[in-house]
Parts: C-alpha cells; sequence; structure tokens
C-alpha cells in the first residue's frame, strides 16, 4: 500500500534530489554547516527560546529529496546534519512535508501552523517540541539570500540580485513542471473517472437487475 | 459630541510580531513574558525582559502603546515570579499592566500606582458591580469583557461602569468562563489559569490511522480527519466527541470570531478599544506581510451570526 504521507509532488526538487543522490555527504555537510553558522552569527540567540533544559532532536525529511536532515538546537553549538536516511536517530520530534514547503518556511513565507493544518506537513512525536521550532523560526525572520550576499563583500550587490533573480528562475521552473504534471495527469484522470463512473451505473443495473429478478420470484410465489 | 475612534489592541508572540503590528497600524500592542506569569506561554514564544526593552523602544518611536499580560494566577508557593514580572514592566515602562489576580491588582496598585491597569479577560468580570468593584478597588482604567458577551450585554455594560471596556474582535472563541474552565486541567493537568497554557502542546499527539490524522490530547481523542480535511488542534472544547445520541462538536463548534460587520455597533455601544486574540499565532492574522499564507486554515469565512457576534468557521 502506497504511504500518501510520504507521496512527493512532481517537481523541480524531487527531480534534484535524484540527480543529487549519488553526492557524497560531505559537500552537502559543508554547506549546511556555514549556513547555520551564517544565520547564528547573525542571530546568536534564536534558539534560546529552545533551552529549557531537555535534549530536543529533530528529525527533519523532505518527502521529495533522498536526504533527510537531523537537528540539534539544544547542543552548544547547535548542530544540523544530513544523512541518508534516519536510521539510529533518535528523534524527538519528526517532521515531514516537500523541500519546497521546508524552504518556505525558513523563508518565513509562509506560516506554520497553516501548512500544518492544511495537512501539506506531517508530524510525528513530541509537539511541544515541533511548536517551539516552528515559532522561533517564525519570529526569526531568516531571508538567507541577503544573509549570504552580505558576506560577499564587493560582490554583494551582485550577489543579491543574482540569488533573487535565480530562485525567481527556479520557482518559475518549479510551477512549469507542476504545470506539465497536471496536463499529463489530467487526461488519465478523467478516463479513470469515465472507468469509476461506468462501472458505477453497471454495478447499479446489476443490482436493479437482481432486485426485480427477486421481486418476480416473489410475486410468482417462488419465495417465500 | 463624536465618539472616539475604536482602538485597535494587537498580539504580539515575538518580536516580529510586535514590529509587523505596529508597521501594519495597531493603536497598541500587548505580550506576555516568556514564562507562566502570562496565559499564552506556548513553547518558542513570548517575551525576554530584554525583548520588551527592545520592542517598547520600537513600539514608542512610531507613537504605539504596549501592554504587558501578567494575566494567570499567582501559584501560592512562588509569588514572587508574578511580583518580578509586574516590577520588571513598571521599570521597563510598559503603558498598562494586563492583571486577573486581585492579589496581583492589590500589589500593582500599591508599588505601582502611576501604571495604567487594565482587567485581563482572565478575571472574567460580567457584571457592572464586578468592574466597579475592580476600578474602586484596584484603580482598574479598562475591562477586557468575556468573548461570549453579545452585543446588547457589551452595551448595558459599557453604558453602566465608567471604566474603558475593551471586547475580542478576532480570533478563537472560548465559551467557558474565562479564568475558571477546568476542562484542560481535567485532561492534563495543566491549565490556562495557573500554568498559562490551554491544551498544552506537550501533551498533544498527532497519530496517522486508517488514512485518517487524529489529534490527541492526553489519554483522549480529540478529532479525527479525512486525508483531504483541514485539520486543527485539539484544544478539549472545540473536539468532534461521539456520545449516544450523535457525533459532532459537543461543546461548540471550531469557529473563530469576526466582529467586522459589527464594529459600527461596538463603537455605538461604547467600547473604548478592540482586541484581537492571536500571540500564538505568529504569522500574524492580518497583517499585510508577504508571508500571509494564501489559503490559512483559520482565514475567515462566513458561518453565521449565533449569539449577536458575527462567528466565521476556522
Amino acid at each position: 500500500m502506497i504511504d500518501t504521507t510520504r507521496a512527493a509532488p512532481f517537481s523541480l526538487f524531487l527531480c534534484a534530489g535524484l540527480a543529487v543522490r549519488p553526492v557524497p555527504l560531505a559537500p552537502l555537510q559543508g554547506i549546511l554547516t556555514a549556513l547555520l553558522h551564517l544565520i547564528l552569527h547573525e542571530r546568536p540567540a534564536l534558539f534560546a527560546p529552545l533551552h529549557t533544559g531537555e535534549r530536543l532532536v529533530y528529525l527533519i525529511d523532505p518527502v521529495d529529496f533522498p536526504f533527510v536532515f537531523v537537528f540539534e538546537p539544544t547542543k552548544d553549538p547547535p548542530v544540523l546534519r544530513v544523512q541518508r536516511d534516519g536510521d539510529g536517530v533518535q528523534p524527538s520530534a519528526t517532521i515531514t512535508t516537500p523541500f519546497e514547503v521546508l524552504f518556505d518556511l525558513l523563508a518565513g513565507k509562509i506560516d506554520g501552523d497553516a501548512v500544518f493544518f492544511s495537512r501539506a506537513l506531517t508530524i510525528g512525536g513530541d509537539t511541544a517540541a515541533v511548536v517551539a521550532l516552528s515559532n522561533v523560526l517564525d519570529g526569526a525572520e531568516i531571508d538567507l539570500g541577503p544573509m549570504v550576499a552580505d558576506r560577499c563583500g564587493p560582490l554583494a550587490g551582485f550577489m543579491r540580485t543574482g540569488l533573487a533573480q535565480g530562485e525567481q528562475w527556479l520557482r518559475r521552473m518549479d510551477a512549469d513542471m507542476r504545470w506539465l504534471a497536471t496536463n499529463l495527469l489530467t487526461p488519465l484522470e478523467r478516463r479513470f473517472e469515465t472507468g469509476i463512473s461506468s462501472l458505477a451505473d453497471r454495478l447499479a443495473a446489476l443490482e436493479e437487475g437482481r432486485e426485480n429478478f427477486a421481486r418476480s420470484r416473489h410475486a410468482a410465489g417462488k419465495m417465500p | 459630541m463624536t465618539t472616539p475612534a475604536l482602538e485597535v489592541v494587537a498580539p504580539a508572540g515575538t518580536l516580529a510580531a510586535l514590529r509587523a503590528a505596529v508597521e501594519a497600524g495597531a493603536d497598541a500592542v500587548y505580550c506576555g513574558f516568556r514564562d507562566a506569569t502570562n496565559a499564552r506561554n506556548f513553547p518558542g514564544l513570548n517575551f525576554s525582559r530584554d525583548d520588551l526593552r527592545e520592542g517598547i523602544a520600537f513600539a514608542h518611536g512610531r507613537g504605539v502603546r504596549v501592554f504587558l499580560a501578567i494575566n494567570t494566577f499567582p501559584a501560592a508557593t512562588a509569588p514572587a515570579l508574578w511580583r518580578q514580572a509586574v516590577d520588571d514592566a513598571a521599570r521597563l515602562g510598559v503603558d498598562a499592566l494586563i492583571l486577573a489576580d486581585i492579589g496581583l491588582l492589590d500589589y500593582a496598585s500599591t508599588r505601582h500606582p502611576d501604571v495604567r491597569r487594565h482587567l485581563s479577560v482572565q478575571a472574567s468580570a460580567a457584571t457592572a458591580e464586578a468592574i466597579t468593584y475592580y476600578a474602586e478597588a484596584f484603580g482598574v482604567r479598562r475591562v477586557v469583557l468575556p468573548r461570549v458577551l453579545a452585543i446588547p450585554e457589551i452595551t448595558i455594560l459599557t453604558n453602566a461602569v465608567t471604566v474603558e471596556t475593551e471586547v475580542f474582535a478576532y480570533g478563537g472563541l472560548c465559551v467557558m468562563a474565562e479564568g475558571r474552565c477546568h476542562l484542560s486541567s481535567y485532561v492534563t493537568g495543566q491549565s490556562p489559569n495557573t500554568h498559562s497554557v490551554c491544551s498544552p502542546a506537550s501533551h498533544v499527539r498527532y497519530e496517522q490511522r486508517a488514512g485518517r490524522l487524529v489529534s490527541r490530547l492526553g489519554a483522549f481523542t480529540i478529532n479525527t480527519f479525512a486525508p483531504e480535511e483541514s485539520a486543527g488542534y485539539p484544544t478539549l472544547c472545540k473536539g468532534r466527541f461521539k456520545t449516544r445520541d450523535r457525533t459532532g462538536y459537543l461543546f461548540e463548534e471550531p469557529v473563530s470570531l469576526n466582529v467586522i460587520d459589527l464594529l459600527p455597533a461596538l463603537k455605538a455601544a461604547g467600547v473604548r478599544a478592540i482586541k484581537i486574540e492571536g500571540r500564538q499565532r505568529v504569522g500574524g492574522p492580518m497583517w499585510p506581510r508577504s508571508r500571509q499564507p494564501s489559503a490559512t486554515p483559520w482565514m475567515p469565512r462566513p458561518q453565521g451570526t449565533p449569539a449577536g457576534r458575527t462567528r466565521w468557521r476556522t
């Protein structure tokens, strides 16, 4: 049976994930660590509200990406690891959602509660831990693009423009892919709907015939 | 004589939300400390002392006032936490304290008589006599009325008292007498009155069962949702329960309040301020920001007008 909670949308991230699957983890880990350090440099007290004495381990699982992320914000300093799967991790909480949603959540472009209640994101384990992380990130106003650009010295302006245009290009391409997927799937869906409708009609006709047969036998006194 | 404009009092669970509310045009912002002294002590939310100092400077710089809610009921074993909160808020320069406990009201009025005092909805003051008592005994200048009151009741109360009234205009409804509900305590051992949170997230579990999302609070299943159905937080009074007679929302429908059509009536009633609920909604339900989602489940949709107030499905 297909696990529908893990059904990934046909997206740019899905294709990119397939492409980067053979890539060793070390370069990805390097990028992640650098980004986390950048965020912590800008917001050193960002994760302070999570430091309640309890160790928190988040397993973040993008359904359309062949890696998972393990985040421990209560370590000093906080740790963000990339792994091929969640084996060996004992998470306080798990967060499962398409990569694009994670990206937009971090950038503060969408509301965590809204995404969860609309069922685009599933959580497991310690709900309070997820709520706490969501609240911290939602209030953080992290905009990674300008943060990275500002570290590029005299090229900052050029980088800002480049990153913004790159993001626009990625989103347009992602939208095109979804449009393509919709157009490929729509005729199939229509055929399924027609088939199901035809089957339903035939089932109803059979049912009606069976009832008529039973009534006629009853009328003829052949059944009690 | 013209009546003054309704003042908008907006929630802030974080500094980012405070800034957004100020920039969106709120007249005042209310917030709470990151501890048991405020009734919305959700994990990861609320203000440290430094946050409050920064928030007050930002708001005052733009002519916006900051209210601080210290609206839980002090524990007999540790009243110092609540008193310290009052002292710190006064020192940091809040424009008003929102208080519920009469002991704390007494403390604030004695130690910091110059700091304006508002009566929290948690005090559940719903009669003119009760409100007048709070005004005379503790110098309360404004009372936040219970959410379940209808327009005629709000009008009568507002005209019968000498202090300002403030009413909730948007957000979750609470059908119980605020400050006196023990449903959450019954199920989780924690309540908004003493532990600062109703149906705490630490007792919430979401599980997948046979294709449905099941929301649980403590040992109880509060609701189940079909695959395409919008889910909700398992607040106990907003659960879908099964009895011998029927299955449904037995305490109350999971609806939110939205008085947008009733603003003229509230103004005519003499209400001084309208309050937007949602310190736990960090994204902010009303701010014109790029982050505002296009299909937020709790954005208002028409639902009917029971109890004299417009209500909207969440």
